[in-house]
């Protein structure tokens, strides 16, 4: 009996042996990583995008099956690894793709964000050049507006003050005639404004005139800024507002000058101009500069307001001073009819005249007269 | 008949003098077609090899981009003198091939982690470009209402007084 089963067991050993024998060898472990990465995401977009990348690593995959079908292991293991590495380079060719396409569209809204911002860049620019008209013109016609007679003032201090307003008035006045004369000497209304301004000058002089004419000077202030407009509508000069920007970024550029607009144009203010009553070295070499900024924009004519610091600085040392300033622009060849020279005196303080800084009220302002607006 | 042997000589030797120069024609017309087909299609291994020798020499900042796919087809092509140097030329052939397939891999991620570096920068630019237009676009229509507004405001200052409507007050 137990050599029966003894004999039994051998032959299941044996026939055992035998079929594990004749079994083919186990499929290489490379191919089922090649059918892996074959169906993956990544290997779908290479479909997509690099089709024949992505076929010839399908193909690779085939021929490893293939080469295992015919027992040809070596074969299989070898061309599944290439189609593994094939799979990877399909996805690399599509991600280039991919970039490639996107970058198309990155331009083309590149390009669409471009032509968009240029068109509406220019239109802002037109705008922006409309509303500064406007705005311009509403100055002009507020400042035209007849002023609300005031009140009488209720003390002598306010009374004092609305003398020194009247004088500045006066001054701006001044300023305004003179500038439109400069840009067109038939400019309508500056006769009138002009007679109007030597009343008021007149009434200005008397030592305390009450009550004091603020009124009337900011009428004849008023008065000589339209005349300023009219003169710039007829000096056939008509200068872009372009110009006058440009001259003012110039301006702010060179550095020093701290450029600024007010009604005449662009005003420029020159400290420490004088010393031991003659020109300062440094002045005159902004006075150099001035001069070639003014050469190069003709159509820009030049008023010089010499203001002092203290009352007692006479009137003929700022003629003199002013006429000083001028003499080193017509040197540099600027027509003389192109200058207008004011001795402002101390009617336009900018800092308090008691205070301790007041000699930074002694200044020269040039101002390049904006002859259009 | 003796006549009739030389004439057949003759054309025995010109038969014989156009084949050997038929053949020499052939023979330089085959060379000329084989070596620029030899000339266009180089070994993979010289390819592969010729990668590896590029990528190996690419800067620091884009060496992780190829490392694995250089490592790996620095590895077949030893794999493959391997297989040569036992006799095995059918396994060089493929590892070969397998060496060029991830040399030209590595290439290529180089290619496209540039091309997706260039895009990145220029996706920021576009970016950049909409809000500048779009930034345009709100002060422009900021500016149209603003002329708008001096426009009435001009229109009402320019109106002469005796134009205006008479008011509760001037009425009384």
């Amino acid at each position: 009996m137990s050599r029966s089963i003894k004999l039994l067991a051998s032959a299941a050993l044996a026939l055992s042996l035998g079929i594990s024998a004749c079994a083919p060898p186990p499929r290489p472990a490379v191919m089922a990583e090649a059918s892996q990465v074959g169906s993956a995401p990544a290997a779908q977009e290479a479909a997509e995008l690099a089709p024949q990348a992505f076929a010839h690593a399908e193909k690779l995959r085939k021929l490893a099956e293939e080469a295992y079908a015919n027992e040809d292991f070596v074969g299989a293991q070898l061309h599944a690894e290439r189609a593994i590495a094939a799979y990877h380079h399909a996805h690399a060719l599509a991600r280039i793709a991919r970039a490639t396409r996107m970058s198309e569209e990155a331009n083309a809204a590149l390009r669409e964000s471009d032509e968009k911002l240029a068109v509406t860049e220019r239109q802002l620019a037109e705008a922006m050049a409309e509303v500064e008209a406007l705005e311009l013109r509403i100055q002009v016609a507020k400042d035209a507006l007849p002023p609300t007679p005031s009140a009488p003032a209720s003390n002598y201090k306010r009374e004092l003050a609305r003398l020194a307003s009247a004088r500045s008035l006066a001054l701006d006045a001044r300023l305004l005639c003179a500038a439109a004369k400069l840009l067109s000497k038939e400019a309508a209304g500056v006769g009138e404004a002009e007679a109007s301004l030597v009343a008021l000058e007149s009434k200005l002089a008397e030592p305390k005139p009450s009550p004091a004419p603020i009124d009337e000077a900011s009428r004849v202030r008023a008065a000589c800024l339209a005349s300023l407009t009219a003169a710039r509508r007829s000096a056939e000069t008509q200068t872009s507002a372009g110009q006058a920007d440009a001259l003012l970024a110039t301006l702010s550029n060179l550095g020093g000058f701290e450029p600024f607009r007010d009604d005449r144009g662009i005003v420029v203010t020159l400290r420490n101009v004088f010393r031991k009553g003659a020109l300062s070295k440094e002045a005159e070499d902004r006075l150099h500069e001035l001069g070639r900024l003014a050469k190069e924009h003709p159509s820009f004519p030049l008023q010089i307001v010499v203001h002092a610091a203290s009352p007692k600085t006479s009137k003929a040392t700022l003629d003199e001073q002013g006429a000083a300033v001028g003499r080193v622009l017509t040197a540099m060849g600027l027509p003389a009819e192109r200058l207008h020279v004011e001795a402002a005196g101390t009617t336009k303080p900018v800092v308090d005249p008691s205070g301790r800084d007041r000699d930074r009220n002694e200044r020269v302002e040039i101002v390049l007269v904006n002859p259009g607006g | 008949m003796g006549e009739r042997r030389g004439l057949v000589a003759r054309v025995k030797r010109q038969s014989e003098r156009f084949l050997a120069f038929a053949l020499v024609l052939g023979s330089f017309g085959g060379a000329l077609w084989t070596v620029p087909a030899a000339a266009a299609a180089p070994s993979d291994r010289s390819v592969a090899e010729k990668l590896v020798a590029e990528l190996s020499n690419v800067p620091e900042s884009e060496r992780p981009v190829v490392h694995v796919t250089l490592e790996r087809a620095r590895h077949a092509l030893e794999r493959a003198t391997g297989a040569k140097d036992s006799g095995d030329a059918r396994a060089a052939e493929l590892l070969e091939g397998i060496a060029r397939e991830w040399a030209e891999t590595g290439q290529d991620l180089l290619r496209a982690a540039r091309a997706e570096v260039s895009l990145k920068a220029l996706q920021a630019k576009a970016a950049e470009a909409s809000q500048k237009a779009e930034r345009a676009r709100m002060l422009l229509e900021e500016a149209v209402s603003r002329k708008g507004r001096a426009e009435v405001e001009l229109r009402n200052l320019e109106v002469p007084a005796s134009a205006k409507p008479a008011t509760k007050e001037a009425a009384r």
